[in-house]
């Protein structure tokens, strides 16, 4: 929140609305007026605040708050105030030695919603936790040591680093030294609350739009088909069928299929489409973090919540309000975190390990596993009210298996991309390669075929990997079998009579136990569509499990 | 601000506190955040003038001159204007090694720092600033009369005294 004297343009009106879009302005304008604010004639003036001595600028999220507030940290005095400013995701780093403009300054700016992490020396910087804020306020005249070293130390670690100095009056020119640096701005002791806050909330904008532009060079550069996903056959297309379906919506989607087979791509894809796009896409893998620190992770936590914790933390809920939070691998939470997790998404609100405050947030979810959840939750590992939570809307991805015709395409898309990275001169791949390719069971998914493609490259001396040039568990991939080697082994004895419904699941499963639980193979194999056979599948009650244990 | 003025007085009409930006931090935040802020800046000035002190004794000029500085940053947060006035003069003083005038400096910084103690102290006991009506640059309601030591130079009589000429 700024004070201003101005009119609020129709751009910040604009975005007062989109980051508002359940306050109509008229609440918002009726609880200005009730809290004593300088309303305006426009309907704009919502944004004109709580101050009774002039106008305010709000420009950060609102909430409504049911009922009179007692406390509120920039109306102290106001009856019946009915919204509050709602903490920003920027963190703000403050290095200032002087402990009273510390404490004055870092109130003024948890006022306004930043979160602060402050230093009092040179020395407290560099031995920071690495918590990358989004902008920092430097005080030039550090104790003995120059201000001008926390810049430089900051600036390595952080080019993109919006830094703000604080200067005595009379070290100006230090000021405009330290702009010349690469400083984003300076302000000069003592410090006006209003002139600090808007040009942190400039450089917090600044940086936003910065990390967006790199964002979407990043995207653009690493994955044809807008970054998501190379394939177009009968899979994929299904696939993409599905996720438009919930591409605009905030129903939580979660994302089923096996190791590899693009299941945080897939999320991203679902990220950038939907109109949580402006927001950032947070991920976390939540078999890759311990159980102690999964709650820490996920909810963040205050300075001295732990042994070690020296500073606070924002979580990936935090981070990624107004985006998107792709929880990976979501089979392996531990169950206290699931328990914290359900009271999360049922409140809309998080509490930082150590901390009292209920953080609101406002976070799309996505979830994914290769894990049956449906049979985790049987076997009493994964709660079942967190599982119809997360699990509204599943989609399951295709493993390369099921989608062979897919594999030329994939091909060329990793032998481009390493080109790019190795600047190999290979051109293709021989048609008997391709062969063994398409026979392949490809468990690690296209994650494996990324890496076989690799080591190929490697083995190759021409302009075409051959047969030989595979690794040899491909080479040695013999031709499938006939059809009538199937149906030979289904009637049994002479004298033995199957049932029609028997006779089928016993095609079934020869089938899959012949092409290594590939299911769109094995539908050739049976002669029905692909689809047809997941049908089946299902009216014969054959689980992907009993699919692994056919195999098997 | 530079510290143009001469001997040992202060700027004609300079007040000890800036009451506005007392009022300010009080409404922007709250009275009891003002109430902590104000306990912070007694017993921090308290420890900083003890080293400032050491410094001076010990004729260390850089120390002496970062304590000074750091004492400005404090008061000038806080709007306390001249004790900060007079923490600036000392620090350009140290830096002309002009230990003498140094010394009386820093006594006469003392001096206003159980003055503004004095001062701040009523902080918690008068009624909420916004009850109060707007003063800005007030010397401070309850402000009692200032005990510093007379300048032993008027500053009528030396209108354009420059530092090196002051004692």
């Amino acid at each position: 929140m700024v004070a201003t004297g101005r009119r609020v343009t129709a751009r910040e009106e604009k975005r007062f609305r989109m980051r508002n879009p359940d306050v109509s302005l008229r609440d918002a304008r009726d609880a200005c007026e009730r809290a004593g604010a300088d309303v305006g004639a426009r309907d704009s003036s919502v944004f004109q605040g709580f101050h009774s001595r002039g106008v305010a600028l709000i420009l950060g999220p609102i909430r409504a708050v049911p009922g009179p507030v007692t406390h509120h940290p920039t109306t102290p005095n106001a009856a019946e105030p009915a919204f509050e400013i709602l903490p920003t995701t920027d963190v703000v780093a403050l290095v200032e030695d002087d402990a009273t403009t510390r404490m004055l300054t870092r109130a003024w700016l948890e006022s306004a919603g930043y979160t602060v992490v402050e230093y009092d020396s040179e020395r407290a910087v560099r031995e920071g936790d690495g918590l990358a804020p989004t902008v920092a306020c430097v005080d030039l005249g550090l104790g003995e040591h120059s201000g001008f070293d926390v810049i430089s130390f900051l600036r390595e670690r952080d080019g993109e680093l919006p830094i703000i100095v604080v200067t005595a009056e009379r070290e100006v020119d230090t000021a405009v030294a330290a702009m010349r640096a690469g400083a984003y701005d300076y302000l000069t002791k003592p410090v006006d609350r209003d002139r600090l806050l808007l040009s942190v909330r400039r450089a917090c904008e600044r940086r936003r739009l910065v990390d967006r532009v790199k964002n979407l060079q990043s995207e653009l550069a690493t994955g044809p088909l807008a970054g998501t996903v190379v394939g177009a056959g009968g899979a994929m297309r299904e696939l993409s069928r599905q996720v438009e379906r919930v591409i605009e919506s905030d129903v939580a989607v979660c994302l089923l299929g096996e190791s590899g087979t693009g299941k945080e791509l897939v999320a991203r894809a679902i990220h950038r489409g939907g109109p949580r796009r402006s927001g950032q896409f947070v991920a976390i893998n939540c078999a890759a973090i311990p159980a102690s620190l999964q709650e820490s992770e996920l909810f963040g936590h205050e300075r001295g919540a732990f042994t070690g914790a020296i500073q606070t933390r924002l979580g990936c809920f935090e981070r990624a309000r107004g985006g998107t939070l792709l929880l990976d691998e979501v089979g392996e939470m531990s169950p206290a975190t699931q328990a914290v997790l359900l009271r999360t998404l049922q409140e809309h609100t998080v509490r930082r390990v150590g901390g009292s405050q209920e953080i609101p947030v406002d976070v799309r979810i996505v979830c994914a596993t290769h894990r049956d959840l449906r049979g985790e939750v049987d076997a009493g590992r994964f709660r079942e009210d967190l599982y119809f939570r997360l699990v509204v809307y599943p989609i399951q991805l295709p493993a390369l298996r099921d989608r062979v015709e897919d594999i030329p395409a994939l091909v060329t898309h990793f032998l481009d991309k390493l080109r790019i990275r190795t600047a190999h001169g290979v051109r293709g791949l021989s048609a008997e390669a391709l062969d063994a390719l398409a026979r392949h069971a490809w468990p690690g998914n296209v994650r494996e075929l990324e890496n076989v493609i690799h080591r190929s490259v490697l083995a190759c001396r021409g302009q075409e990997i051959g047969l030989a040039d595979l690794p040899p568990d491909l080479r040695s991939i013999s031709v499938g079998p006939s059809v009538r080697q199937v149906g030979d082994d289904l009637l049994g004895d002479e004298d033995e009579v199957v049932t029609l419904r028997e006779l089928e699941q016993r095609a079934i499963r020869k089938a899959l136990k012949l092409t290594r639980g590939s299911v769109g193979r094995a539908a050739k194999l049976l002669g029905i569509g692909r689809a047809t056979l997941y049908r089946r599948l299902a009216e014969l009650d054959v689980s992907q499990e009993t699919v692994g244990r056919i195999v098997a | 601000m530079s510290a143009s003025w001469g001997g040992n007085s202060f700027p004609p009409g300079m007040p000890t506190l800036n009451q506005h930006r007392l009022d300010t931090i009080e409404r922007d935040v709250s009275r009891e955040f003002l109430i902590e802020l104000v306990a912070l800046f007694v017993s921090d000035v308290a420890l900083r003038l003890e080293r400032l002190s050491d410094a001076v004794k010990l004729r260390e000029t850089a120390k002496a001159a970062a304590f000074a500085h750091a004492l400005q940053g404090a008061a000038a947060s806080l709007g306390v204007l001249r004790l900060r006035a007079v923490a600036q003069r000392l620090e350009e003083l140290v830096e002309q090694d002009d230990w003498g005038a140094s010394e009386a400096t820093l006594a006469r910084l003392m001096s206003e720092f159980v003055l503004v103690r004095s001062v701040l102290q009523t902080v918690g006991e008068t009624p909420p600033a916004s009850k109060q009506p707007k003063n800005s640059e007030s010397q401070g309601a309850a402000a009692p009369a200032p005990s510093i030591p007379p300048p032993s130079v008027r500053p009528s009589e030396r209108p354009s005294a420059r530092p090196s000429e002051l004692p």
